[in-house]
């Protein structure tokens, strides 16, 4: 088999990541990105990209384990090289915090980031509006380097790059045997696919390089992420919200809360204001059908989208599971016409 | 009162703020004056990496632990109030690593959250295989000293330039700009010694790599072979550290001792007796220890106020 024509639509962290391990792995493939937009443009950009997770209701305990497990090992080893300023990966350490005991003090993941474990009661203290808390180290993954580290991967790998808006997969069945598609929010329109919708989220970025450790509020509306060059700090989650322009009320909500967590950010100096439009479904949908495409009888489609505000955690976890479905994809591709 | 504190690093100022503190009111007037032959930032304080920890074992020191202490929980009290950042204080967590399993150090109950580390952690950094995790304060003294100094001039105390002698030990290290470490990682070796193992430790503006230590030399020149071994052995512990652009470099002298000398002299001069309080000694960790001594300083003064009578009369 030779010269399987793969077009990944979507350059996001989930594209990207998925783009570099077919590439990679499967030389028989020429692999094309197709994208409307690129970093430092797309939704994973603005992400702080700390890598912890919240369950999702509909997939099996172990495929979820083994997504987070890939992608953290897979972080990890980065942040642990020499490639790890470049790549934007590093080693962060922090608390997550609860003002109410939550009912799940052990998230699946807590054995597969490092040194996890309850906070003490002195640890505690410094946040007295919180009753129990989580310590643990984990990494980030900021998607403004990390993007350009992947993209360059890919092209060494042989990776094939183009700037265009797909309106509608059917433009793709002429120029190629195998669609990925990684288009996040974009798949909403481009498949069709009711599920998908947005959860708003604004962050600001600070200048307070005397914060090294993550805080976080349980429940994922107040955050604060120090990163290489500058402290992210937000949040808001505003479901079906498809506003990309900055709230100024979000933003004086984001400083006073986060100010309560810490106060020493009272002195930090704004250094500007970001909006991401989560890419949020019940369920990620890693999976593949048959579609029919302008041009052919059917072509194998793999779905790698829905990730909500998960999509630095499982991209590569993911990008791995769509590599084994392309894997059997190719299996079934009648090898006469190749 | 008149009192002239020689030394204007952390051990000095520290110890004129608690003497202000806890006399100002009491005796009066009271005269603080800072005599140094030099201030920050070209102080032995300011060069210091500015990592809370004291040395591993403190081998029957059971003062210098109880300072310690003081001192961790009153930065820690501070940590909470905005003016944290301009004390040049903040959290930090990081690593301690051994060649061999190891008795738990002294500060275990101090820090937070210490514990051991566990086998994953232990393989990111490969040659050592024993260890413990905590976080623990950052005082950074090209920031402390000048708030110090801020605090001290605001209530009156002068500042007087002024040459002296003492016993010190140097060490070596660099600073370079790798904003994308967020833990300190120290390592101990078994032959003894302190800090002559490497250790990188992150600042607010730059990371201090470091672990030379050599007893007794008095050159305050930069040894070149020195460099480069800590260089090669701080990048085995962080490859990223590989591609860091190295800031500065620094060669400078601890004042060690085999103990604090915290205690009181009486010195005769002349015809008069000038009572002396020593504070010194306090090697690589005089930033760990410095509000413990100088509450301890601040009572020594006391007994001195006492036995001179300048205690106000208690009004009956």
């Amino acid at each position: 088999m030779t010269g399987v024509r793969v077009v990944v639509v979507g350059a996001g962290v989930v594209g990207l990541s998925t783009a570099v391990c077919i590439a990679e792995s499967l030389p028989v493939c020429s692999v094309t990105l197709l994208a409307e937009k690129f970093s430092p443009d797309t939704t994973s950009d603005g992400a702080a990209g700390i890598v912890f997770a919240a369950p999702f209701p509909d997939i099996p305990l172990e495929r979820q384990r083994r997504w987070f497990k890939d992608s953290f090992d897979h972080l990890l080893a980065i942040a642990q090289s020499q490639h790890a300023p470049d790549a934007g990966v590093i080693l962060s350490s922090g608390w997550q915090i609860f003002k109410e005991v939550p009912a799940t003090k052990e998230p699946y993941w807590s054995d597969l980031v490092i040194g996890f474990r309850a906070m003490t009661d002195r640890e505690l203290k410094r946040f007295p509006d919180h009753k129990f808390g989580q310590v643990f180290t984990t990494v980030k993954c900021e998607c403004s380097s990390y993007l350009p580290w992947l993209e360059e991967r890919f092209r060494k790998a042989g990776g094939r790059v183009e700037q265009r808006r797909v309106s509608s997969l059917q433009e793709l069945g002429d120029g190629f045997d195998l669609v990925v598609n990684c288009s996040g929010l974009g798949s909403k329109a481009l498949v069709g696919d009711p599920g998908v919708y947005p959860v708003r989220g604004q962050v600001l970025q600070v200048e307070a390089p005397w914060l090294t450790h993550f805080i976080r509020d349980g429940d994922g509306k107040t955050y604060i992420y120090p990163g290489v060059h500058s402290v992210t700090i937000g949040g808001t989650r505003q479901e079906g919200d498809w506003r990309l322009h900055v709230d100024r009320g979000d933003s004086a909500s984001i400083l006073e809360r986060c100010s309560r967590l810490e106060p020493s950010l009272k002195k930090a100096k704004v250094l500007g204001e970001w909006v991401g439009l989560r890419p949020s479904r019940r369920n990620p949908r890693v999976e593949r059908e048959r579609m029919l495409l302008q041009g052919r009888t059917s072509v194998p489609v793999v779905h790698n989208y829905g990730h909500g505000g998960w999509g630095v955690t499982i991209a590569w976890g993911t990008a791995l599971d769509a590599l084994g479905l392309v894997r059997q994809c190719l299996k079934e591709m009648p090898r006469a016409k190749l | 009162m008149r009192v002239a504190v020689i030394g204007a690093g952390v051990i000095g100022l520290s110890a004129a703020q608690s003497i202000y503190e806890q006399y100002h009111s009491i005796v009066s007037p009271l005269t603080i004056e800072v005599y140094a032959d030099r201030f920050t930032p070209l102080t032995t304080s300011d060069g210091a990496a500015g990592l809370w920890q004291p040395y591993l074992y403190d081998k029957g020191k059971i003062q210098e632990t109880k300072w310690n202490k003081e001192t961790f929980d009153y930065l820690l009290n501070w940590l909470s109030s905005p003016e944290a950042v301009k004390m040049g204080i903040f959290l930090q967590s990081g690593y301690n690593l051994c060649t061999e399993p190891r008795p738990e150090p002294s500060f275990k109950d101090i820090v937070l959250g210490f514990r051991q580390l566990t086998e994953r952690e232990l393989q990111m950094f490969p040659g050592y295989n024993f260890g413990w995790f905590n976080t623990a304060l950052m005082v950074e003294g090209k920031t402390y000293l000048p708030w110090l100094t801020d605090w001290l001039k605001k209530r009156g105390v002068k500042f007087y330039h002024k040459k002296i002698e003492s016993f010190k030990e140097v060490r070596i290290w660099g600073a370079v700009d790798a904003p994308w470490l967020k833990h300190w990682i120290i390592t101990h070796s078994t032959n003894g010694g302190v800090y002559n193992s490497p250790y990188i430790i992150p600042g607010s503006r730059l990371v201090t790599v470091g672990g030379v230590f050599q007893l007794g030399n008095w050159s305050e020149q930069n040894n070149s072979t020195d460099h480069e071994n800590i260089w090669k052995t701080a990048c085995r512990l962080e490859p990223s550290l590989k591609h860091a652009r190295i800031v500065e470099d620094w060669a400078g002298l601890r004042p060690a001792r085999s103990k604090v000398r915290l205690e009181r002299e009486t010195i005769q001069s002349g015809g008069s007796t000038i009572e002396v309080i020593h504070n010194y000694g306090h090697g690589g960790f005089g930033l760990t220890i410095h509000r413990g001594c100088a509450q301890e300083t601040a009572r020594l003064f006391g007994q001195i106020v006492t036995q001179k009578g300048k205690r106000p009369k208690a009004r009956l």
